[in-house]
């Protein structure tokens, strides 16, 4: 009977209980990247910090690779994470994971300055937010889930791997947002080669990094 | 292209604008483009991993979460302090000893229901009232935000236009300095070109006066003249006149085809009164040996007998002193 002498709580306890109640307790396991992101989009400062911590370098190192610049790489980062913070809730794990989503929106952002930058033109000043995860893709989460279990030094070596010739055509595409016809003028080799490039490419890259399905 | 191609190119976002928006028609209606999409695209994520990690700095990190802490809203901020001081209070048992008043709290509830939906249903409401409160207030703050936001365009747009119009002035006046030097120099170029006229003028006028003088003397009705002839055949191709009105008292000698002058020597003009030679004017000659000259005199020109022409030193002598031709002759 002791149990049920619970005496009445003031209002003010009871308000404080019950926000403790839906909020997780404080002394837990890391969190992964993708449960952060889910309470980012409930504007959670703490996650937002916890995962610009884990995944900022990469994102910047990222965004320097394409822009050849520091600063213009540092704005690219906050404007990324800013649409992290703003946009979290778009974000679905069952597509793919924190990791990718982020650095998919670095990537388009800094090709985005890269080729504003170039062209000198008025570009969007966002990255689509549709990119990648409005467009249809089924098996995302299947392939991403192979993608984030490899490691860097493993995808360098696969890159490394590559004939220089081959190599340099991916390259200029992914990092410096070059189009085909681009590429074969910056190289001076006719279009069709620079597609069998990418195509070969791509499938020596599927083989060393995704054996299972370049297998298929 | 092959469908592979396009499909590796767009993944790699290697497409031209126009090819793109054509291949995403293709993939909207093709389950199997979708598909290899999906895998060429996941495949080329990994080189997202490739390059070397980059520690941002602590500049950039401190404007980030700034941006954040502007942008979170005071509902939020409340849950955090809330949470805060409550991790204050009991940092260390606060977890379980929470949990195990809420499952005290459960077995209350169980017993005491409607109470504590009483006390709940309070506080739920009490939480909305303070939710629709922020919301206003960020609303509010949105509005001020906006405000400011506009604000900051105006007074940035105002600036630009501001270096715009002082770019503007500037330019213009480099261009009226440039103009001012230009007006200068032409206005140099034309005192120098007046100071010639000037210079041209005068010598114009005095040429004309010379010739004035020259007419006034051999336009005269009873003028006379008379040849001087050369004192030898070496000379003769020379010619030298003298033309004078006993109604005047100034003559015009000319001369024609003289020979040359030896260096500091001139051609002096002399006029014979009886046997006495009186020194009369220096005749400049040019190049070809011509020249001519008025000749003043005190004297009527019918008092003289004779004149003669001889080359004397440079600017004459009182007395003659001949250094080559002689040419001499009788008034008529």
């Amino acid at each position: 009977m002791n149990e049920l002498a619970v005496p009445l709580m003031p209002v003010s306890l009871l308000r404080d209980t019950v926000i403790q109640a839906v909020r997780p307790p404080s002394v837990e396991a890391p969190v992964d990247d993708n449960a952060l992101l889910l309470r980012i989009a409930q504007q959670d400062r703490q996650s937002f910090q916890t995962l610009y911590e884990r995944l900022s370098p990469q994102a910047l190192g990222l965004a320097v690779r394409i822009l050849d610049d520091r600063a213009a790489g540092e704005d690219v980062l906050h404007d990324a994470f800013v649409r992290v913070w703003n946009h979290a809730e778009k974000f679905d794990p069952a597509r793919g994971s924190a990791r990718t989503w982020l650095l998919t929106i670095v990537h388009r952002m800094s090709i985005d300055a890269l080729r504003r930058r170039r062209s000198k033109t008025t570009v969007a000043i966002d990255a689509p937010e549709h990119e990648d995860w409005d467009l249809p893709d089924d098996d995302a989460n299947t392939h991403d889930a192979a993608v984030t279990n490899l490691s860097r030094t493993h995808v360098l070596s696969a890159m490394n791997g590559l004939p220089d010739a081959h190599r340099q055509i991916i390259e200029l595409a992914y990092y410096k947002g070059m189009t085909h016809r681009e590429i074969a003028l910056h190289l001076d080799e006719p279009v069709g080669t620079v597609h069998s490039r990418v195509r070969q490419s791509m499938m020596l890259l599927k083989k060393v990094l995704w054996p299972k399905v370049g297998d298929q | 292209m092959e469908l592979a191609d396009k499909i590796a190119l767009y993944a790699l976002g290697a497409l031209e604008p126009d090819e793109a928006a054509e291949f995403e028609k293709l993939v909207a209606a093709s389950p199997y483009v979708q598909s290899r999409l999906g895998e060429e695209r996941a495949l080329l994520r990994s080189l997202q991993i490739a390059p070397e990690p980059v520690e941002p700095s602590a500049a950039a990190t401190r404007r980030l979460m700034a941006h954040i802490d502007a942008e979170i809203t005071p509902l939020q901020k409340r849950l955090d302090a809330a949470s805060r001081s409550k991790a204050a209070q009991a940092p260390a048992q606060q977890s379980s000893g929470l949990w195990a008043l809420l499952r005290g709290l459960g077995l209350g509830l169980a017993v005491i229901s409607t109470a504590a939906a009483a006390f709940l249903g309070y506080n739920l409401v009490q939480v909305q009232r303070d939710m629709s409160a922020m919301r206003k207030e960020i609303t509010d703050l949105r509005g001020e935000l906006n405000t400011t936001q506009q604000t900051v365009i105006h007074k940035d747009q105002a600036v630009a236009e501001l270096e715009r119009t002082s770019a503007d002035l500037r330019r213009q006046l480099s261009d009226a300095q440039a103009r001012i030097n230009a007006a200068q120099t032409q206005l140099a170029e034309a005192e120098g070109n007046a100071d010639k006229s000037a210079l041209a003028l005068k010598t114009a006028q005095t040429q004309l006066s010379s010739v004035q003088s020259e007419l006034a003397i051999i336009s005269q009705p009873d003028v006379r003249s008379a040849a001087l002839p050369a004192s030898s055949d070496s000379y003769k191709q020379g010619a030298v006149t003298i033309f004078y009105s006993p109604k005047t008292d100034a003559a015009l000698v000319t001369v024609a085809n003289l020979p040359p002058l030896p260096e500091g020597r001139d051609y002096q003009l002399w006029l014979i009164e009886g046997s006495n030679p009186l020194p009369s004017v220096i005749i400049k000659v040019d190049e070809k040996g011509n020249g001519r000259a008025v000749v003043p005199s005190d004297k009527n020109f019918v008092n003289f007998q004779a004149f003669g022409v001889t080359v004397e030193k440079l600017g004459g002598s009182p007395t003659p002193n001949p250094e080559g031709p002689i040419y001499l002759g009788k008034a008529s």
